[in-house]
């Protein structure tokens, strides 16, 4: 299993050089979260206070995320990247939201590395999977046969994990400003997270 | 509204709009787009939560490929937002050495401040302390006109 680079539509390449996809699949099933990693989310949880969520729009891998969403017409105060969306439930609710293993593995590593990851059911999917604009524009998320949803938005409902899930697909998006080791690491940890070790082939930057 | 600014990287902006159609010219925007949100993330950081301005209501729109009057928008409405939470962050300097200055006289002179509290949140730092003018021996102290600055003993 190893770390795969998206491809980018070539007009959209030149607009952004710095814009990339890296994912990966492997064998994973959605199921409730284990005593381990649920004390792993609380314990995230007791230590993501009020100082280091205010504080996380100035770090490295968030700042660079606002600066992209600003070029791409969202405003970062409105359409939060992810890891200051869950930083913002984070303190609306008082805690992580636990939903399921897969979730709270994804969670636990948007939070440590601060990417903007998303995990879908690969078998929902066709590789490869990368990023275009669609028909109005929008830039989306794409596999090899259809448009999968907005770039940074939520996987709609049918690529979503669900209990038929057998296989995951993990995507991870840089942009500039975000090294690409981050990038992968990003990746390797939801893996880790989730008992798969990860291979990164290839090149490491997120192109 | 447009703002013409030539301080922003030095770039002219009438070259920026002839180059407008082209992938440099984009190019120069989306660096100053990202150089004015760093410098707005970083004023805000600044001010304390109570007094960050709240982003403006705006429809959540989907991510695209911004047209030149867009990213033109984009950067002048940046540039405002500065402005704004420059002059909070002018007025939240002005308000901390106000209340050093209320804090030092009130050291010298507690009679003329009688009841007069002092926080660290009006200093801007991280403790949680007051100091306030109180009559020694209450009800005595006052009739004597004899204050004191109590310091509370500071976070719970």
């Amino acid at each position: 299993m190893s770390i795969e680079t998206g491809w980018i539509d070539n007009q959209l390449a030149d607009e952004f050089p710095e814009l990339g996809l890296r994912y990966a699949i492997f064998d994973g099933v959605v199921e409730p979260t284990p005593p381990e990693m649920w004390n792993q989310v609380l314990d995230l949880s007791t230590r993501f206070r009020g100082a280091p969520a205010m504080a996380l729009p100035s770090k490295p891998a968030p700042s660079a995320y606002r600066a992209f969403f600003r070029q791409v017409g969202l405003d970062p105060d409105v359409v939060r990247n992810p890891v200051e969306a869950i930083a913002y439930d984070r303190i609306m609710r008082g805690t992580f939201r636990s939903v399921h293993r897969v979730a709270d593995a994804l969670t636990v590593a948007i939070v440590e590395t601060h990417i903007a990851l998303s995990v879908m059911d690969a078998d929902s999917l066709s590789e490869p999977l990368g990023i275009r604009p669609d028909d109005e524009g929008v830039l989306v998320l794409a596999d090899a046969d259809r448009t999968i949803g907005p770039l940074f938005g939520p996987p709609p409902g049918d690529v979503t994990p669900g209990l038929h899930t057998r296989r995951l697909a993990v995507t991870a998006v840089g942009v500039a400003g975000i090294p690409g080791w981050l990038v992968d690491y990003g990746l390797w940890r939801v893996a880790d997270l989730l008992g798969v070790v990860l291979e990164s082939e290839g090149e490491t930057t997120p192109r | 509204m447009t703002i013409v600014d030539t301080s922003v990287f030095g770039v002219d902006p009438r070259a920026l709009r002839e180059n407008a159609g082209t992938v440099a010219g984009r190019h120069e925007f989306y660096e100053q787009i990202a150089h004015l949100e760093r410098e707005l993330t970083e004023t805000v950081a600044k001010l304390e939560p109570s007094r960050r301005p709240r982003p403006p209501k705006a429809a959540a729109t989907r991510p695209h490929v911004l047209s030149y009057a867009e990213l033109e928008r984009t950067r002048d409405d940046l540039t405002a937002r500065i402005g704004v939470a420059e002059d909070l962050l002018a007025r939240q300097s002005a308000g901390r050495s106000g209340a050093r200055a209320l804090l030092k006289r009130m050291s010298e002179v507690p009679a003329d401040f009688r009841w007069a509290t002092v926080t660290t949140k009006d200093l801007g730092t991280k403790e949680c302390r007051a100091w306030q003018s109180v009559p020694v021996l209450g009800p005595i102290g006052m009739l004597g006109n004899w204050w004191r600055i109590r310091m509370s003993s500071g976070c719970p």
